[in-house]
C-alpha cells in the first residue's frame, strides 16, 4: 500500500497473495488494484495499515532466508535503524548469538514449529546494546508456497527491569510450585543460582515440611477468601539457614487459586533481631527490678524475725532480768546466738548468690575424703536445724577421694539436706545416699515432707522463688538459687522429682573433676 | 487474771512474749499455727489475741476471718504482729477488722500498751 511517501507497506489481508513478496512499490499496488474489489476493502487495507504504524509494538516480518521483509517505525525505534536500513538484511543484525542459534534450527526447518520459539528474547540495537523483550510469532505460509514469520516484540526492559532490581523478593506461585522468581528474592535473599527455583515446590523456601503441609492449605483457603494474605515468618535459604522476612501474597485472579498467586517477600531480619533483642532487654530489667523486689520483700521479712527473737530477749534480760532463774537467761542468750547466727548464714547466702551472679564463684577441684566430707555435712545439718529429725546417710563409693570442689559440694549437700529437714515438719526421716563411681558422683537427698506443687517447680531454682505451700516456714529462697550455681559450676546436673504432701527427692549428678585424684 | 492468747509459729518469739506476758501479769496460752488459735480461741475465750501473719496450717489473715465470722469470737480484739512491713498488709487487716498492727522487731513497751489500749 502506497502511502504519502511512496513508502510501501506491507499488511495481511483476506485477499489473495501478492506476485512477490520483493515486488517493487507500484506493481505491488498494481497488484492490489487489481485485486480489490470494494472500497471497503480498501479501507480495510488502509486501517490495517494504520495499526502497523502506530503500534507501540514492534512487528516484523522475516522471510525464510532469515531476511527483514517488512518492519514497522515502533522495531525501527526500539532497534535503532530506521526501516530502509532493515529491510533486505538478516534479522541477525538484531539478534545475539543465543537468539540466533534457535532461530537458525527453526529457519533450517522451514518455520515449521513456532512453538520452539522461546517468549522472551534479548534484541539487540544498533549501538551493540541489549533489551529484553516479550515475543510472540507466527509463521505464514502464502498460496505460493513462499513462508514468512511474523514477529511482535514488547520492550520489557523496564518490567525486568523493576522486577530484578527490587530489593524485595517477587515470585509467582500456581499449585504451590513457584513458576518465577526474581533475583532479590532467588540469589539474594536464599543463595540460589539463577534459575533454580523456578518449576520447583515451594516447600523448599518453608521453614519445616511440617509447617508447609500445615499452614500451606490454610494460606491457600484464605487467599481464595480474602484475596490476600500476610505473615511475619521464617523463611529456608538454600543453605538450610532461616531469616525472618515479611510474606505477603496476593491471588492473581480473586477467587481461582488455579491462575496462581503472586508473592513479595521483605527481609525483616534485622528488625526482627532488634526487636528479640529489646524484647530481651525488656526481659532482663524486668527481672532484674521483680529480683530486687523479691529481695527487698525478702529480706525485710526474714530479717525482721530473727532481730525480733534477739530484742525480746535482750528485753527480758534487760527489765525482767532479776525475776528470770539463771537457766532461762542462759537460754535467752542461745537464742540471740542462734538468731544472730541465722542472720550471719542468710547475709552469706546473699553473697554467695551475688558472687555467682557476678561470674566470681569459683571452681577449685582438689582431693576430697567423699565419705567424711558427706558425714560431716549431715551433722552440720541436723546441728543448725536443732530438729529431732535423723540423716541416713549411705553411701557406695567406688574409691576414698575425688577430685571435686568442697565448698560448692557443701553448698549443694548442705542447702538440700537443709531443706529436706525444713520442709518435713511432720516426718523425721530425711536420707542423703551417695554413690560413686570412677568418675562421677550421684547425691539423692529425699524426704518425706510437704513436697513441691508442680506449678513451682519450674521456677523453682530461681532466687528468692519459694513453693506456695511453704506457710509459715522460713526461708530466704536462695538455697536452691545457690545449689543450681554450684552443680552448674561442677559441671553437673540436678533433677528433682516431688508431689505435695508425699516429699521430694533431689538428685544431683556431679562428674569427678578432670586431673589425677589421690587414689 | 486477764487471759491473752499468743499465736506465733517462731518458737523463740512465742516463747518470750509469753514470758514477759506472764512476768506482767497475764495469763497466757500460747499456739503454733492459726488452726490451733482459732480452737484455743473458741474453748478459752481469751480477751485478746497476739497474732503473727505468716504461719503454716491456717495463717493470720484465716484466723482473723473465722473470729470475725464466729460470734463467740468476733468481740476479742487481735492485734497482728508480723515481720511483713509491706504495705497493702497494714491498712488491709486494720480494715479487716484487725485492733492493731506491730512490726517486728517491735520492743514490749510498744506491745504492752497496744495490749492496755485494747483490751475490753
Amino acid at each position: 500500500v502506497s502511502r504519502k511517501k511512496r513508502e510501501c507497506y506491507w499488511v495481511f489481508s483476506p485477499c489473495p497473495a501478492p506476485p512477490c513478496v520483493d515486488t517493487g512499490p507500484w506493481e505491488l499496488l498494481e497488484w492490489k488494484r487489481a485485486n480489490m474489489t470494494t472500497a471497503t476493502d480498501l479501507e480495510d487495507l488502509d486501517l490495517l495499515a494504520t495499526v502497523f504504524d502506530v503500534a507501540r509494538t514492534g512487528i516484523c516480518v522475516i522471510s525464510e532466508k532469515g531476511l527483514f521483509t517488512k518492519v514497522n517505525p515502533a522495531f525501527c525505534a526500539m532497534v535503532g535503524y530506521a526501516s530502509e536500513e532493515l529491510v533486505g538484511r538478516e534479522y541477525a543484525i538484531c539478534a545475539p548469538p543465543a537468539v540466533v542459534a534457535v532461530m537458525e534450527k527453526f529457519l533450517a526447518a522451514n518455520l515449521a514449529d513456532s512453538a520452539k520459539i522461546p517468549s522472551e528474547w534479548q534484541i539487540r540495537r544498533r549501538d551493540g546494546s541489549l533489551f529484553d523483550a516479550l515475543v510472540s510469532s507466527r509463521p505464514v505460509t502464502r498460496k505460493n508456497g513462499q513462508r514468512f514469520l511474523v514477529v511482535t516484540f514488547s520492550d520489557i526492559t523496564e518490567r525486568e527491569a523493576i522486577l530484578n532490581l527490587s530489593v524485595v523478593g517477587i515470585a509467582l506461585v500456581r499449585n504451590r510450585d513457584f513458576v518465577w522468581v526474581n533475583k532479590a528474592f532467588e540469589q539474594d535473599m536464599l543463595g540460589y543460582e539463577a534459575g533454580e527455583l523456578a518449576g520447583k515446590s515451594s516447600i523448599m523456601t518453608y521453614p519445616s515440611p511440617e509447617m508447609y503441609n500445615d499452614l500451606g492449605p490454610q494460606i491457600d483457603k484464605i487467599l481464595v477468601e480474602q484475596g490476600t494474605f500476610k505473615i511475619e515468618e521464617r523463611v529456608r535459604r538454600k543453605d538450610g539457614s532461616m531469616m525472618w522476612c515479611l510474606v505477603t501474597g496476593r491471588i492473581v485472579e480473586r477467587g481461582d487459586l488455579s491462575k496462581g498467586s503472586i508473592w513479595t517477600i521483605v527481609d525483616i531480619s534485622k528488625r526482627r533481631v532488634a526487636e528479640v533483642e529489646l524484647l530481651e532487654s525488656l526481659a532482663r530489667e524486668k527481672e532484674a527490678s521483680e529480683l530486687k523486689s523479691r529481695f527487698v520483700s525478702m529480706t525485710s521479712h526474714e530479717f525482721r524475725t530473727p532481730l525480733a527473737a534477739i530484742l525480746s530477749s535482750i528485753e527480758l534480760i534487760a527489765d525482767y532480768g532479776e525475776r528470770l532463774p539463771g537457766e532461762e537467761k542462759a537460754e535467752l542468750v542461745g537464742v540471740i546466738k542462734s538468731s544472730v547466727k541465722r542472720m550471719g548464714q542468710m547475709l552469706e547466702d546473699i553473697l554467695v548468690i551475688g558472687r555467682a551472679d557476678a561470674g566470681r564463684l569459683e571452681f577449685n577441684p582438689e582431693p576430697v575424703d567423699l565419705k567424711s566430707l558427706c558425714e560431716r555435712i549431715a551433722q552440720e545439718a541436723r546441728k543448725t536445724t536443732q530438729t529431732a529429725h535423723e540423716v541416713e546417710l549411705q553411701c557406695t563409693l567406688k574409691k576414698k577421694h575425688y577430685l571435686l570442689d568442697e565448698r560448692l559440694l557443701r553448698h549443694v549437700l548442705h542447702n538440700l539436706l537443709i531443706n529436706a529437714i525444713k520442709y518435713s515438719p511432720q516426718s523425721g526421716r530425711v536420707g542423703l545416699r551417695v554413690m560413686a563411681g570412677e568418675a562421677s558422683m550421684k547425691f539423692i537427698v529425699e524426704d518425706q515432707g510437704i513436697g513441691i506443687p508442680l506449678e513451682d517447680q519450674a521456677g523453682l531454682f530461681t532466687s528468692f522463688h519459694r513453693g506456695a505451700n511453704v506457710g509459715g516456714i522460713a526461708g530466704t529462697g536462695l538455697g536452691l538459687a545457690i545449689v543450681k550455681k554450684a552443680v552448674d559450676l561442677h559441671g553437673g546436673s540436678i533433677r528433682v522429682e516431688s508431689a505435695v504432701g508425699k516429699g521430694s527427692q533431689f538428685t544431683v549428678i556431679l562428674p569427678e573433676a578432670r586431673g589425677k585424684s589421690n587414689d | 487474771m486477764t487471759r491473752i492468747l499468743v499465736v506465733e509459729d517462731q518458737p523463740a518469739i512465742l516463747a518470750n512474749v509469753a514470758r514477759m506476758l506472764r512476768l506482767e501479769g497475764f495469763e497466757v496460752l500460747t499456739a503454733r499455727n492459726g488452726a490451733e488459735g482459732l480452737s484455743l480461741a473458741l474453748e478459752e475465750q481469751p480477751s485478746l489475741i497476739l497474732c503473727d501473719v505468716r504461719m503454716p496450717e491456717m495463717n493470720g489473715d484465716e484466723l482473723l476471718d473465722r473470729l470475725g465470722g464466729d460470734s463467740r469470737t468476733a468481740a476479742i480484739p487481735v492485734i497482728f504482729t508480723t515481720a511483713s512491713a509491706e504495705n497493702p498488709g497494714r491498712e488491709d487487716r486494720m480494715l479487716r477488722g484487725a485492733a492493731d498492727y506491730l512490726v517486728k522487731p517491735y520492743d514490749f513497751k510498744e506491745l504492752l500498751a497496744s495490749i492496755r489500749r485494747h483490751l475490753p
